[in-house]
């Protein structure tokens, strides 16, 4: 093939013996009309020949000279020569691809959506999953955790104040910077609003590379505790909120009731969301806590390693230093190791996962639109069998058909290529546009030229070889049988006819992976949400509050504070209830700690001991009307002493409901508890602990931070409730305040755009498995008019004629679907932990994934069958 | 290139075969000998040099070449000008007449 290439396309230099023989020629014609000269001056014979040889100088090095002069010119004429054939070719082909305008369309949009989809897609991984952090150094930045357990279920949570006091000092960590987001109520000229809020070490925006536009960034200074409140403004709050003014540095905010005086605006684009995954900031603020000091909230700390020093050998020395300071038989520091999870690891397995499946996805769409193409081209080409016959009738040389079809195609994908650009900016901005805020930052992803490449070449590469096939007919069939018109099936050969099925299996192998795939997450995302959430989420309220050991310091005034709190929000109207707790109803345990049954034996891992719990306010059960299953809820005022457990902790610890009375230690107590009831399950969100089992327990007296459960008439009493909580105390902070379903919303918000992007793919690929399956059927109904005219003359009825048809539509697409089945062996593997509580091997998904490429692919072949049975065999027979 | 005679300034043989064939299509021969009545036998080329100009000349487009028969019933190179060659004449020949006229004012000036 590549030898015949290369004899096609060779040039048609002009040969170098020919150059040679014109200088010779002329050479001679002069010495001959000077000795002629000479003589007739009456120079002797020989005389003559040397006087003529002399008067010209050196003739040999003359005659080289004047070969590689011609040589080159000769050789710069024939590239000029190729080059106007090239544009004729062109101009040609353009004519061509207008005037078969459907296939040309066709081709185009589907080597466009291929190109531009899997190039989008790239350069989202490789934004989000790759190059997580914009920041400098970034490869030397890392997260520190306090993680749990292993492999899919590692349970991560931010460092305490022992581990951050490890950490100063460590050898092989260059910096510790620390972080807290969370949103605060910021008082405007308009009125108040909750604004996502991130506290900063003052060194760390500088070090993240947060340069300001107007002002300055923070000083160390800055987060002393008796300096002066200082804010940063992000950009788009500076032009949001003060309309860019140029003075706002030195102006006044109020921030969770503290007055705040702007020092800077940042540039715009910054942020940390990379990082936490959390809304855009919009104010930052000094991290006034010493590290070692912070009580209460926990401030995510990132290390920056020395260089040539590993993540994980910085993780190691931070527990070894962890570990020496524990008290002997901390459960925390048995159950919980440090770990530094670099920029790599940053973002979320799930993420990573869900990013891979996607990639996947774009992967084999491309894959179908190569191959639909593929198809397309090689139905076109033999098509044009007997018009490429003709050419060569009438001399058109071999090469300059090749080079004709050679145009057409890199036209083709060059159109293709071109639209697959314009597909890339599309779906990119539309990412942007549709991306959940809890998603990571998209903004400022890029195209990534490379992809963008290799996509344009794979695409030009499946064009080129597929749109040169008839070389390969033209060399076999001769010219004569072509023109006379047998040819169209001579060059229909087996092989191509083969070669077009094994394409159409494959396309519909493909696209039902696709399908099974996108068909799972949707179930599984909408069994997600039916699920019941174990509680009555609607019109429920949670706002989160924190007092600050430093503006309370004493823990009977806390409790009694976050009591009148409690209070105060239960006397607004539209409040019927309101509790305290620890978290929100769908949030994750807060407490972790060992659970040890009296009647049990102890777990073989200290790993399996650890449970969440959370702490609830006697109200808890009536306000979130969590329904007990068995024995009661907390009385008045036992204390720690009765524990109320779910269903599932009581399942999977002793196999039954049937627990009231038994005894537990579990924690902060020490003491023997006894379990008093038990409730349903509730619905868990978080990666990994769905459905984790819950423990209550009492309020502990002196807890800075609580979540208040409301029960109100309608969300806009979400307001007054805010409004109530800083009437009761300006100090109190406000960490949060939504609809409880609102915030079960958000946490889905990421599932639900991975799902739709699946889904978007498949139905894409549905699509263009459709068009190429249609196409080929089409086709070949085309090229057996002729067969089937002589049937339907044999007095065949025309119902036959279309069941063969059909019969041959359906057998490759059953063909496609037992493959496709087989593929989705792999796909199942990759996809089973993304799914919420089902197996994969979902017979309803299988089933409706397999009947809908059935019944698409039954209706792309019924159109051509029911052609094929109208065929008039008069005309059918004529043709030939 | 190196064996060009020294005492014909870069360019000056361009302009000569180019002047010479000005006239109409000429062979190498015709062109070598209208330069050597031209110029009295002052400018001795060698024709080595000429037919190197020609075919510089000829693959830079100023000239074109032909085959035809000479008067003496030869197969003959005929070389004539192009379009290209016309207009790289006039700014050449223009060239020449200033820097001619410069060099003579300056020795007319020297003289007196």
């Amino acid at each position: 093939m590549l030898r015949e290439l290369r004899r096609l396309f060779r040039l048609p230099w002009r040969r170098p013996d020919a150059v040679d023989r014109d200088v010779d020629a002329e050479l001679e014609f002069h010495l001959a009309m000077r000795v002629d000269e000479l003589k007739a001056l009456g120079v002797p014979d020989e005389q003559a020949q040397t006087e003529a040889v002399r008067r010209f100088g050196d003739v040999g090095e003359a005659r080289a000279a004047l070969v590689r002069t011609d040589g080159a010119a000769a050789r710069a004429a024939v590239r000029v020569d190729w080059l106007s054939d090239l544009a004729r070719d062109l101009r040609f082909a353009g004519r061509e691809l207008r005037r078969d305008w459907t296939f040309a369309l066709v081709a185009i949009l589907v080597l466009g959506l291929g190109i531009g989809l899997t190039t989008a897609m790239v350069s989202l991984f490789d934004r989000l999953a790759l190059r997580p952090l914009p920041y400098p150094n970034a490869d030397r930045l890392g997260q520190l955790w306090l993680a749990t357990g292993g492999g899919e279920h590692t349970m991560r949570i931010t460092p305490n104040k022992r581990i951050r006091e490890a950490i100063v000092g460590a050898p092989g960590i260059e910096r510790v910077d620390a972080f807290r987001s969370q949103e605060l109520a910021v008082d405007f000229a308009d009125g108040t609003d909750m604004l996502a809020v991130r506290m900063v070490s003052p060194a760390l925006l500088e070090r993240l590379g947060a340069r300001v536009v107007l002002g300055r960034a923070f000083l160390t200074e800055d987060s002393a505790a008796a300096a002066p409140l200082t804010a940063v403004l992000a950009h788009r709050t500076w032009q949001a909120r003060f309309g860019g003014a140029a003075d706002v540095v030195g102006r006044s905010i109020r921030v969770d009731g503290s007055v705040a005086t702007i020092i800077g605006v940042l540039r715009p684009g910054f942020d940390l969301t990379s990082v936490d995954g959390g809304a855009h900031a919009e104010i930052w603020l000094p991290l006034r806590d010493d590290l070692t000091d912070a009580r209460g909230d926990y401030a995510s700390i990132l290390v920056t390693v020395a260089p040539g020093i590993a993540m994980d050998a910085a993780a190691a020395v931070i527990d070894g230093r962890y570990k020496a300071t524990a008290e002997p038989g901390d459960p925390m520091t048995k159950s919980f190791s440090a770990v530094v999870l670099g920029a790599d690891q940053i973002v979320g397995s799930s993420l990573r996962r869900t990013l891979g499946l996607l990639l996947g996805a774009v992967g084999l769409v491309l894959l179908v639109a190569c191959a639909n193409v593929a198809a397309l081209l090689l139905g076109q080409a033999v098509g044009r069998f007997q018009e490429f016959g003709i050419r060569a009738a009438l001399g058109a040389g071999r090469s300059r058909v090749v080079r004709q079809l050679l145009a057409e195609s890199t036209l083709l994908g060059l159109l293709g290529a071109g639209a697959g650009v314009g597909v890339t900016v599309a779906v990119l901005a539309l990412a942007r546009a549709t991306r959940p805020e809890s998603l990571l930052t998209i903004d400022d992803v890029r195209v990534s030229g490379l992809t963008l490449g290799l996509a344009v070449s794979v695409a030009l590469v499946a064009t080129l070889v597929f749109g040169l096939a008839p070389i390969w007919a033209i060399s076999r069939a001769d010219v004569a049988t072509a023109v006379v018109g047998r040819a169209r099936r001579a060059g229909d050969g087996r092989g191509a006819a083969r070669l077009r099925s094994a394409l159409v299996i494959g396309q519909i192998a493909v696209t039902l992976v696709l399908l099974l795939g996108a068909g799972l997450l949707v179930k599984s995302f909408v069994r997600e949400r039916s699920l019941p959430l174990g509680f009555d989420g609607r019109n429920l309220a949670q706002v989160g509050i924190t007092l600050r050991e430093r503006d309370f310091p004493n823990p009977t005034g806390r409790d009694e504070m976050s009591r009148s709190v409690a209070e105060r929000i239960r006397r607004i109207p539209g409040v019927t209830m309101a509790t305290l707790s620890g978290n929100g109803p769908v949030d994750f345990g807060v407490i972790q700690g060992e659970f040890l049954a009296e009647d049990r034996p102890v777990p073989a891992t200290e790993a399996k001991a650890i449970m969440p719990a959370r702490w609830v306010g006697p109200d808890f059960f009536a306000v979130t009307g969590l329904a007990l299953v068995a024995g009661r809820t907390f009385s008045a005022d036992t204390g720690q002493a009765e524990l109320v457990i779910d269903a599932a902790t009581a399942r999977r610890v002793w196999g039954t409901l049937d627990v009231v009375g038994k005894r537990v230690r579990y924690e902060r107590t020490g003491g023997w508890r006894t379990i008093v009831g038990v409730t349903a399950d509730l619905r868990g969100f978080n990666d990994g602990f769905e459905n984790a089992p819950n423990l209550y327990e009492r309020e502990y007296s002196g807890e800075t931070g609580h979540t208040i459960l409301v029960r109100v008439a309608d969300p806009t009493v979400l307001r007054d409730v805010s409004r109530a909580v800083r009437e009761t105390h300006p100090a109190i902070r406000i960490r949060s305040a939504a609809m409880t379903l609102d915030a079960i919303e958000e946490q889905l918000a990421g599932n639900r755009f991975t799902m739709s992007i699946v889904a978007f793919f498949s139905v894409l690929a549905l699509v263009l498995a459709t068009v190429g399956l249609y196409g080929v059927i089409a086709y070949s109904v085309r090229q057996r008019t002729f067969e089937f005219g002589v049937r339907l003359a044999l007095g065949a009825p025309p119902e036959r004629v279309r069941a063969l048809v059909l019969r041959d539509g359906l057998l490759r697409i059953g063909g496609g679907v037992v493959l496709g089945l087989i593929g989705s062996l792999g796909v199942v593997r990759v996809i089973r932990g993304m799914l919420y509580q089902m197996s994969p091997w979902d017979p309803v998904v299988f089933g409706l994934a397999a009947a809908l490429l059935f019944g698409v692919g039954a209706a792309a072949t019924w159109i051509p069958a029911r052609r094929a049975s109208r065929v008039d065999p008069l005309a059918a027979i004529r043709v030939e | 290139m190196s064996k060009e005679p020294k005492d014909l300034l870069h360019g000056t043989l361009d302009v000569l075969v180019l002047k010479s064939l000005a006239r109409g299509p000429a062979h190498g021969y015709a062109v070598s000998r209208w330069i050597e009545d031209r110029t009295r036998g002052v400018l001795i080329i060698e024709d080595a040099a000429l037919y190197k100009a020609l075919h510089r000349l000829e693959a830079s487009g100023a000239i074109g070449s032909d085959w035809g028969v000479s008067e003496s019933k030869r197969k003959a190179k005929y070389y004539q000008l192009t379009r290209r060659g016309r207009a790289l004449l006039r700014t050449e020949a223009d060239v020449w007449h200033r820097y001619a006229a410069a060099v003579l004012s300056v020795l007319k000036a020297a003289e007196a």
